[in-house]
């Protein structure tokens, strides 16, 4: 029947379950593209034609937010698997006020930014173009986190089954933490850089 | 037995479950196949419109103008539709055809076959993989018909025709179709290659050690993970384009001037888009490449009945060639004003691939070497892929050295050299497969045989005779994507060759319609194979029963006790041992095979 065969009735070489596999195999490849931005960056920096300036604050702060989120993250997971309903929603929710914090940061940066004469149409130097495209793509990345938050909130509030069956919600754990340590990986590559 | 979860009940499917909306690999499969066939004969129309016009640049073709309208004006192809020809031909056959086609078909297939499994790791994704590729073919499709044309700067998107909507008719909706309908495309790609590798990796029955999966198996987990790591590459230059394109940023543009009027970006560097396309362009060529290797591999043992020679040394080079794949992709750019310190380091790093393609070669002829030999249709082309390997490959030596590449890049030598190596080698690998693997894929169905060795002969014959001159003319300093040397007196001397070319183009287009004839009718009237296992294989596949189910084999999943490459061993009952056969006890006492 169509969608109805069960991968764990599949597997004879069992190791790690095959979603969390494709997840991490996944991160591999989400890596690869930003290895590839920040790459065609330092290739940009080396051919000249480029404007230093400083970070506006505001990122250190998402920073700062996006570290915060990774703690209540790994503390919601824990509870989920102690089936503490109460802490684990709370902790949820911590979690997606956070992310929601980050991308306000992410915000208020760019304001930051706008301020400081550094737009993202510039077609004088690719410079500050970068700074706004990667974490542009870096926060499309946070926000399908926060939507799986969101999802695996609601499910932990409505489902009757839920706190049976953890994998989505280590599922969403390991991608909310990759998804700060990206983000950690690009501020310090961004302060070295500019 | 692997297991203990019976599946072999059928359930009540809807037209649209089975056949549309489908999550069973061999379904998919089919999609993939039938889509990327249909494919095939448009890019394949594509080169023979343009060999029109290339063979014979005078003359005038009313027919053309009946069939294209304003695009060949007066019978002729006019430049602007040429230029999208070409591009569409390289794109719709790299990425629709030897890309989605041919990982598309033989990775679903034969995966869950071949390691003992009841579908992919993920289904649905699976289905997803495929409804995402349809899309994409349908917007690429589409393109083909805009007001202004499709996309005509080269299947490479080079800035800045691709990066300024104003600077050629295809410049504008039509690279904007590509851009959306490859940015749909690549998601499918890692879709697919996220299922591939997690399924081959947690989804083998028991008894199949990773050792023991047939090289196919192996060709396709490698391809799946240059896709997973080098698409994203593109992904990047695309996302980077279209934010040049669309929002005025100038990551790639810099010192342009159209109709004698500077653009007020200075900003960027088409080279940059260069090193990022070429990071997933030259991988690309292995994710094309690969799969054909694995069939090829399966076909040849089978048919030879002998083992495949140097199975580990399959592995490994398939491992060489996929960490060298990433580290090599500057050759594309020698004379881009390439530092030529570094182009040496990318020179050398290209010159390596050499040794791992040879043993490659050296193990597959080795494997044929005093076989016992079946010639059918899909030994024929595999044999002719070793051919078009060996041939193309030793022509990548000349143009991987960057000093023989001031002359010979963009010329028609290179044209010669990626189409036999690559587009003829994984064509005829493909094609390999398709034969082999056909009573799999329908119901037991075989197609016929002499229309298989017309298809065959017509199909080297002609293959050869398009692109062996163009080396000559290559290397005389033909420029390639030039639509008229009839202003270069010089290269006038190349008419009679390029209307020869030509006309191999068009015989060996024609030539595809026996296999195409040959493919359709055989799924309603081709012969019946008599056994389950038609050409005495060993790998699991062939213990399947003929009807296609969801979840592959009635009971429980076989349990596997040897390599799949157990061929005319002494001693035993068979010229063949089937992968599920368990070991005697003189085979216990035995060193292992490889």
């Amino acid at each position: 029947m169509v969608g109805s065969i069960k991968i764990e009735d599949q597997s004879a070489v069992k190791k790690l379950h095959p979603h969390k596999l494709m997840l991490w195999i996944a991160i591999g490849s989400m890596t690869m593209t930003f290895a590839a931005l920040t790459s065609a960056y330092l290739v940009k920096k080396a051919h000249g034609n480029w404007m230093d300036f400083r970070l506006p604050t505001e990122f250190l702060y998402s920073t700062l937010v996006v570290l915060a989120s990774s703690l209540t993250m790994h503390l919601a997971l824990s509870f989920a698997k102690k089936k503490e309903k109460s802490k684990y929603l709370s902790f949820m929710f911590a979690t997606i006020a956070l992310g929601i914090g980050f991308l306000m940061c992410q915000l208020a940066g760019y304001k930051a930014l706008v301020n400081m004469g550094i737009y993202l149409s510039d077609n004088t130097t690719a410079s500050g173009s970068f700074l706004y495209v990667i974490s542009f793509a870096h926060a499309a990345h946070l926000i399908g986190g926060v939507a799986f938050l969101i999802i695996m909130f609601f499910k932990g509030v409505f489902s009757k089954t839920f706190f049976e069956n953890t994998l989505g919600v280590e599922l969403t754990s390991i991608f909310w933490h990759y998804v700060g340590v990206l983000w950690v990986y690009l501020f310090i590559f961004f302060s070295i850089n500019y | 037995m692997a297991d203990t979860h019976a599946h072999g009940h059928h359930h009540e499917e809807s037209f649209i479950s089975k056949y549309i909306f489908s999550q069973d690999h061999k379904m998919i499969a089919k999609q993939f196949l039938i889509t990327g066939i249909i494919w095939g004969v448009i890019g394949g129309l594509m080169s023979v419109l343009f060999r029109l016009q290339l063979g014979w640049p005078l003359e005038k073709f009313p027919i053309l103008e009946t069939l294209l309208g304003h695009w060949a004006e007066g019978g002729q192809i006019v430049p602007e539709f040429y230029y999208a020809l070409v591009t569409m031909h390289g794109t719709i056959l790299v990425f629709f055809v030897l890309t989605a086609g041919l990982s598309g078909t033989f990775a679903n297939l034969l995966i869950p076959y071949q390691i003992g499994a009841r579908d992919m790791a993920s289904p649905l994704l699976n289905m997803l993989s495929f409804w995402f590729f349809f899309l994409a073919s349908a917007i690429m499709f589409y393109s083909l018909f805009l007001p202004h044309g499709p996309a005509a700067g080269g299947w490479t998107i080079y800035p800045p025709l691709s990066a300024l909507p104003q600077a050629i008719p295809g410049s504008g909706d039509g690279m904007t179709f590509w851009l959306i309908a490859m940015a749909l495309f690549i998601v499918s790609s890692l879709m697919g290659g996220l299922n591939y590798v997690v399924t081959i990796l947690n989804m083998r029955t028991k008894g199949m050690s990773m050792t023991r999966m047939p090289l196919t198996i192996w060709a396709i987990f490698f391809t799946a993970i240059i896709g997973v790591l080098s698409f994203p590459a593109l992904l990047a230059a695309a996302l980077l384009l279209i934010f040049d394109r669309s929002f005025g940023t100038s990551f790639y543009l810099a010192d342009i001037f159209i109709g004698g009027e500077a653009l007020p970006q200075v900003g960027g560097s088409p080279i940059l888009f260069q090193h990022l396309f070429w990071f997933l362009g030259h991988p690309e060529v292995y994710i094309v490449i690969l799969p054909a290797m694995g069939i090829v591999s399966e076909v040849l043992s089978t048919n030879a009945r002998k083992p495949i020679f140097g199975y580990m040394a399959m592995i490994y080079s398939i491992l060489g060639i996929t960490f060298l794949s990433f580290i090599v992709w500057a050759h594309h750019m020698f004379m881009s004003g390439l530092n030529p310190f570094i182009g040496s380091i990318f020179m050398v790093l290209t010159i390596i691939i050499a040794v791992p393609s040879a043993v490659k070669v050296f193990n597959w002829i080795a494997t044929i070497w005093k076989g016992n030999i079946r010639f059918t249709p899909a030994m024929l082309f595999a044999i002719g892929f070793v051919s078009t390997f060996i041939a193309g490959g030793v022509t990548g030596i000349f143009l991987g050295n960057s000093t023989i590449d001031i002359q010979l890049h963009d010329t028609y030598f290179v044209v010669a050299h990626f189409h036999i190596v690559m587009a003829l080698s994984a064509i005829f690998g493909m094609f390999a497969g398709v034969y082999h693997w056909y009573p799999k894929l329908f119901h037991g169905r075989m197609m016929n045989s002499h229309m298989g060795y017309l298809h065959f002969f017509a199909t080297l014959l002609t293959a050869y005779g398009v692109f062996w001159p163009m080396h000559y003319i290559g290397m005389a300093g033909v420029p390639r994507r030039y639509y008229s040397f009839e202003n270069f007196t010089t290269f006038n001397q190349f008419d009679g060759l390029n209307a020869f070319i030509s006309a191999c183009a068009i015989i060996g287009f024609a030539a595809q319609f026996i296999f195409i004839a040959n493919f359709f009718l055989s799924i309603f009237w081709g012969r019946k194979s008599k056994t389950l296992n038609p050409w005495n294989s060993n790998t699991l596949e062939w213990t399947t029963p003929l009807e296609h189910f969801h979840g592959n084999w009635p009971g429980e999943i076989p349990e596997v006790h040897r390599w799949a490459y157990d061929y005319s061993k002494p001693g035993a009952e068979n010229d063949y041992i089937p992968q599920t056969t368990p070991l005697t006890e003189e085979e216990l006492k035995e060193p292992a095979h490889h």
